[in-house]
Order: structure tokens, then C-alpha cells, then sequence
């Protein structure tokens, strides 16, 4: 008994702020807090006449995309260079490549804007954002996809080989077949990492907005359910992807 | 074109090294169109190597392939006229029985009729006629077994290639399967080499032996010539149950420790003679032995003798009444006819 009551006081304080975050964005009163009046669309309503929101949103999903395409394009081919080489070297690969997960945002962020604005004369922008996010998001693809390589027979490989199939031949009718849903799973993953940063795309995105830095500045100026609608809309997108990753990845892991 | 003596599949001088090991000693093996060749030797002996280098997927450290009169020692797999039967199937999981086995005609684009037809027929020939829209994961080893073998056989190769096809199946599966191959090479009459290392499988289908060795061939010749005249101590341990006694060679005259003598040609030295279980016998002014163990196998009884060197030599009789004679403890002569035994020079 008196560990159901730890439990939900645990989950009450994990997921009560989150809860309220959400329910004050349905709130029809303009101060968050108690009483907050009627239900309402207005916070969304306004949002969606906001232009600075629309321009931030498409940037998101801009950079979303293209760190799940650029990530997994990159994390799949480095995944399958690794099953090449020995036990050794891919453990010493992987640890290197994880850094950028463990270090501190704030220090990519910094290494990024050093790197290729200050070193390579990129300017700040959506570019230098996706960059940082590869970053971060490509050693996710790398681990998921070396998961599903790890139990795939190479037999099939051969097998398709021997019947007539090109190297490439091979790699598109067979290996990737086999290995699709993992990559869903991985990409699906990498937009949703891209989706949650603030830091990097908040020290690389120059003058323009991504949603998180978008809500920062609005932090700032106003303090109305609008930021609540926001962060419920970013809620429902990277709990939806991360679900989805799960579920692409996990049925076809049963099959 | 090539006579009709040439070999379909000529290997000559083949080798692998993989660094320092080396996996596959330089060799020659001539296969006959028809033919229905095992390669039979203890694990990690080389074999798997051996038929991956002839299938396209290793390429040789030295030596010459050649199918059909054509070399193929620099062509990769997809372009040899070999087909494959892997020891782990490789089926492709994410395709249909029918899909697999049209794989290959697929990729050649052949028309849809054809393909369907054809594939067809390969099921036919392995008895999944039935079976072709069911997904891979739903069948029983057996069953994969034979999608794998249609998956190949459908190509119509020149030489059909099998990685230890059977062993991962049961007993009785396997018997089953040896039965199924040989009706298969049969009804197609094609040219089958397969990798095993079990010799009684290796003769229940081949009509050629090549018994491998640390990397090395030790003989190639018909089961029988193997299994009645090996050419090394090592195949005539390795193949069948066997009896291997010492002896000496002086000046064309060989003395065995057990007390026989005869004339044998060759260089004087240590010989071992070997002799099969079942050439040995009862017989009037043989050696004298001393029964010491007799097990009766149903077809046929096995009988341990000591002889007065203190060998032992095995008989097997598949007389009835033998097990009145073989009581232990019970004083027997034996011998056997010199064209059953055969001498090796000990090394
Ligand atoms: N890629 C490789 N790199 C290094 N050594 C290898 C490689 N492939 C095989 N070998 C070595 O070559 C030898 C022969 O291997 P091979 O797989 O041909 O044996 P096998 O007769 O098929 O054995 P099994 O019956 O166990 O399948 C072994 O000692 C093996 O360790
Ligand atoms: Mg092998």
C-alpha cells in the first residue's frame, strides 16, 4: 500500500506539471493559474494567425526532416562499415562517436558554432542547425541500426549474390528490405531529437526561429496559455514520433 | 566446345590462405558432368572454404577454376554458372516461398509467364507445390531446406553447390533428404557437389569421394576404392569403422606384430595394414585371438579381438548363429584375403 501511494506521488510529480502545461493551453482565462475559465481554442487559434509561429514551425519541421534523412543516411552506412571490422575498433568508434550524446549541450553547441562559423565561415542558419543535430542524433541511428544488423544473416546476402544480384543489387532487393523498419525507427528518432533541442538551435540559428527558441523568446515578452498551446503541439509531436519509432521498430523485431 | 571427357569442373592447384592460416592446401579436383561429388572431412578442415572459392565468394590465393572449359577464378558468384545451397539457407525472410525460389529468374528479368511456370516446376521437383504463397518463417526446417534447394536448382546450374545441406536437420529428416537428393540429381541429372562431414552420408549419395584433411585432400576416388584401399592412415580412420595393425616391411616381405606375413612391394620401414571389419573372419590356421567383447546390432554382430600383440582387431558378421562362436573369453582364429587389406607406409 504505502508503495502505491510513493508510486503516484512519483508520478504526480513526474507528470503534473506536464499535465497542467497541457490543460492551461485548453484554459480560456489569460493569466496561468487557478480559476482558468472555459475551454477554448483561442490559444491556438492565435498561434496560427501568428506569423513568427508559422515561420518557426516550418523551420522545426525543416530541420526535423533533414536530420532523420541526413542521420540515417549517414548512421546506416556507418553502421554497416562497423559490422566490417573487428569487435575492437567498433567499440572505440562508438565511444567516440557518443561523445557529442554525453558531453553537455552547451559544449556541442559552442564546439558547433566554432567549428563551422567561426572555423569553416558558415553562416548561422538552418544548415549549421541540422549539422548539430546529425550530430547528436547519429549515433542513435548508429546503435539502432547495428542492433538489427547484429541478428541479420548474411547468408541472404550471399544467397542473392549467387543467384545473380550485384553488390548493389544485393544491398537494395535484400539488405534493405530486412533492415527498412529499423531505419524508420532510427529516422523517426533522429527528427524527434531534432524536434526537442534547444541549445544548438538556439546558439546556430542566426536571426530566424525554431519552435523551441521561439517559445523562449515568448517567455520573455508574454505569459499567456499561447506558450502552453505551443508546448503541447512540440509534446504531441516527439512523444508521437518516439512512439511511432517504437512501435515500427519493435513489431517488425517480432516477425 | 569441350570433349565429352573433359571435366565440367576443373580445379588445378587451388589454394586459400587467410594470413598465416592456411585454410586450403594447392589442390586438383576434376568433376565429370553428371557427377555427384562429396567433399567429406572433420570440422574446419577446410571444406565450407573449398566450395565457397568454386561458388564465386572467396577468391583463391592461388590456382585455376575453370566450369565448362571457361575460366571463371577471377568471376564474382553472380556471374558463375554455380548455384548455391548455404548451410543456413539464407532464405529471404521478407519474401514468399514462390518469391524466393523466382528470385534469381526475377533479376534476370525473364517474362512473367515463364517465371511463374518455372517456378512451378522447381517447387514440384522438391514437393511444395502447395506452398508457394506461404511466408518463410512458417515453414519447417525441412520444408526450408527444399525452398532453398528449389531456390537454387530453378537457376539450372552447371554445378550445384551444398554446404553441409543436412546437418542441421534430425535423423530421420536427413535420411529422408539424402533420398530426396538422390531422386533429384537423378530426375535433372545435373552435376552436384556437397560438403559434409559425414561419411555415411557421403557415400549414401556420391559417386565421388574427396576426403580433406587440415586443409589438405587425402584421397579422391569412389566410396568404395576409399572405404576398401584408403590412401592414408587418416581417411581409413576417418571413413568407417576400421582396424589399423602395425607392422614392418625387410626387402618386399611384410611382418605384422601380430605374427602374419606376406609380400608387399615397396621401401623397407614401419607399415600400417588396415583392414575393414567385415573382410575379417573366422579361419582354419588364422591368427589365434581371444574374443573380448561381442554386440549384437540386429544386421549384424560386432566382435572385439585381442591379438597376441595385444592389438585389437574388430570383426562384424552378419551370420545368424555367430554370436555361438564369439562368447568372450571364447579362443577364435581369424584372417582375411590380402586383396582386403591394405598396406600404408607409416609416416
Ligand atoms: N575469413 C577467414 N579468416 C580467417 N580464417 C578463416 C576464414 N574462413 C575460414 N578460416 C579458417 O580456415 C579453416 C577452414 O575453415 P572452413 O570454414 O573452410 O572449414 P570447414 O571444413 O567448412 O569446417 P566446418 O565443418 O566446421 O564448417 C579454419 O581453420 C578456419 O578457422
Ligand atoms: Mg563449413
Amino acid at each position: 500500500m504505502i508503495w502505491r501511494v510513493i508510486l503516484g506521488l512519483f508520478l504526480l510529480f513526474m507528470l503534473g506539471p506536464i499535465a497542467l502545461v497541457v490543460v492551461f493551453s485548453f484554459g480560456a482565462n489569460a493569466l496561468i493559474g487557478f480559476p482558468m475559465g472555459g475551454f477554448t481554442l483561442d490559444w491556438y487559434g492565435k498561434l496560427v494567425a501568428d506569423t513568427g509561429f508559422h515561420s518557426a514551425f516550418w523551420t522545426s519541421l525543416s530541420a526535423a526532416f533533414s536530420t532523420a534523412i541526413l542521420a540515417t543516411l549517414t548512421g546506416m552506412l556507418a553502421a554497416i562499415g562497423l559490422m566490417k571490422v573487428t569487435p575492437g575498433a567498433t567499440r572505440a568508434v562508438l565511444a567516440a562517436l557518443a561523445l557529442p550524446v554525453l558531453l553537455p549541450p552547451l559544449v556541442v553547441a559552442i564546439a558547433i558554432v566554432v567549428l563551422f562559423v567561426r572555423g569553416l565561415g558558415l553562416g548561422l542558419g538552418l544548415p549549421v542547425v541540422v549539422l548539430g543535430h546529425i550530430l547528436v542524433a547519429q549515433p542513435f541511428v548508429i546503435l539502432i541500426v547495428m542492433a538489427r544488423l547484429a541478428r541479420f544473416d548474411q547468408a541472404t546476402v550471399d544467397a542473392a549474390r549467387d543467384l545473380g544480384a550485384t553488390r548493389l543489387a544485393a544491398f537494395r532487393l535484400v539488405t534493405l528490405p530486412q533492415i527498412a523498419s529499423a531505419l524508420v525507427g532510427a529516422a523517426l528518432v533522429s527528427a524527434a531529437i531534432s524536434l526537442d533541442d534547444f541549445i544548438i538551435a538556439s546558439f546556430t540559428i542566426g536571426g530566424g526561429n525554431t519552435i523551441s527558441t521561439f517559445v523562449w523568446g515568448k517567455m520573455r515578452t508574454t505569459l499567456d496559455p499561447s506558450i502552453n498551446a505551443i508546448a503541447t503541439i512540440l509534446l504531441v509531436l516527439t512523444v508521437g514520433l518516439s512512439a511511432l519509432a517504437l512501435k515500427v521498430s519493435k513489431y517488425k523485431g517480432q516477425v | 566446345m569441350t570433349s565429352a571427357t573433359a571435366p565440367l569442373l576443373k580445379l588445378s592447384g587451388v589454394s586459400k590462405s587467410f594470413g598465416p592460416v592456411t585454410a586450403v592446401a594447392p589442390l586438383d579436383l576434376d568433376v565429370a558432368a553428371g557427377d555427384f561429388c562429396a567433399i567429406l572431412g572433420p570440422s574446419g578442415c577446410g571444406k565450407s572454404t573449398l566450395l565457397r572459392m568454386i561458388a564465386g565468394f572467396i577468391e583463391p590465393s592461388a590456382g585455376k577454376i575453370a566450369i565448362a572449359g571457361q575460366d571463371v577464378t577471377r568471376l564474382g558468384p553472380e556471374k558463375r554458372p554455380t548455384n548455391m545451397v548455404f548451410q543456413s539457407y539464407g532464405l529471404f525472410p521478407h519474401l514468399t516461398v514462390a518469391e524466393n525460389v523466382a528470385f534469381g529468374l526475377a533479376l534476370q528479368k525473364r517474362p512473367r509467364a515463364e517465371i511463374a511456370e518455372r517456378t512451378q516446376e522447381a517447387l514440384r521437383l522438391v514437393r511444395l507445390e502447395t506452398f508457394g504463397e506461404r511466408s518463410i518463417d512458417r515453414l519447417s526446417g525441412g520444408q526450408q531446406q527444399r525452398v532453398a534447394l528449389a531456390r537454387a536448382l530453378i537457376m539450372r546450374p552447371k554445378v550445384l553447390l551444398l554446404d553441409e545441406p543436412l546437418a542441421a536437420l534430425d535423423l530421420k529428416l536427413r535420411h529422408q533428404m539424402q533420398e530426396e537428393l538422390r531422386r533429384i540429381h537423378q530426375e535433372i541429372g545435373g552435376t552436384f557437389i556437397f560438403v559434409t562431414h559425414d561419411q555415411s552420408e557421403a557415400f549414401a549419395l556420391a559417386n565421388l569421394v574427396a576426403v580433406m584433411n587440415e586443409g589438405k585432400v587425402e584421397q579422391i576416388g569412389s566410396p568404395d576404392r576409399i572405404y576398401l584401399h584408403p590412401a592414408t592412415l587418416f581417411v581409413a580412420d576417418f571413413v568407417g569403422e576400421t582396424t589399423i595393425l602395425a607392422g614392418e616391411r625387410r626387402k618386399g616381405r611384410v611382418r605384422l606384430k601380430a605374427g602374419l606375413e606376406f609380400d608387399s612391394k615397396g621401401a623397407d620401414g614401419p607399415v600400417r595394414v588396415v583392414v575393414r571389419p567385415e573382410r575379417v573372419e573366422v579361419r582354419f590356421g588364422g591368427i589365434p585371438a581371444v574374443v573380448t567383447d561381442a554386440v549384437f546390432f540386429g544386421s549384424s554382430l560386432k566382435v572385439s579381438l585381442k591379438l597376441p600383440s595385444g592389438e585389437m582387431l574388430i570383426l562384424r558378421s552378419s551370420d545368424a548363429n555367430a554370436g555361438e562362436h564369439f562368447r568372450p573369453g571364447a579362443n577364435v582364429n581369424v584372417g582375411w584375403d590380402a586383396k582386403d587389406q591394405q598396406v600404408i607406409d607409416a609416416p
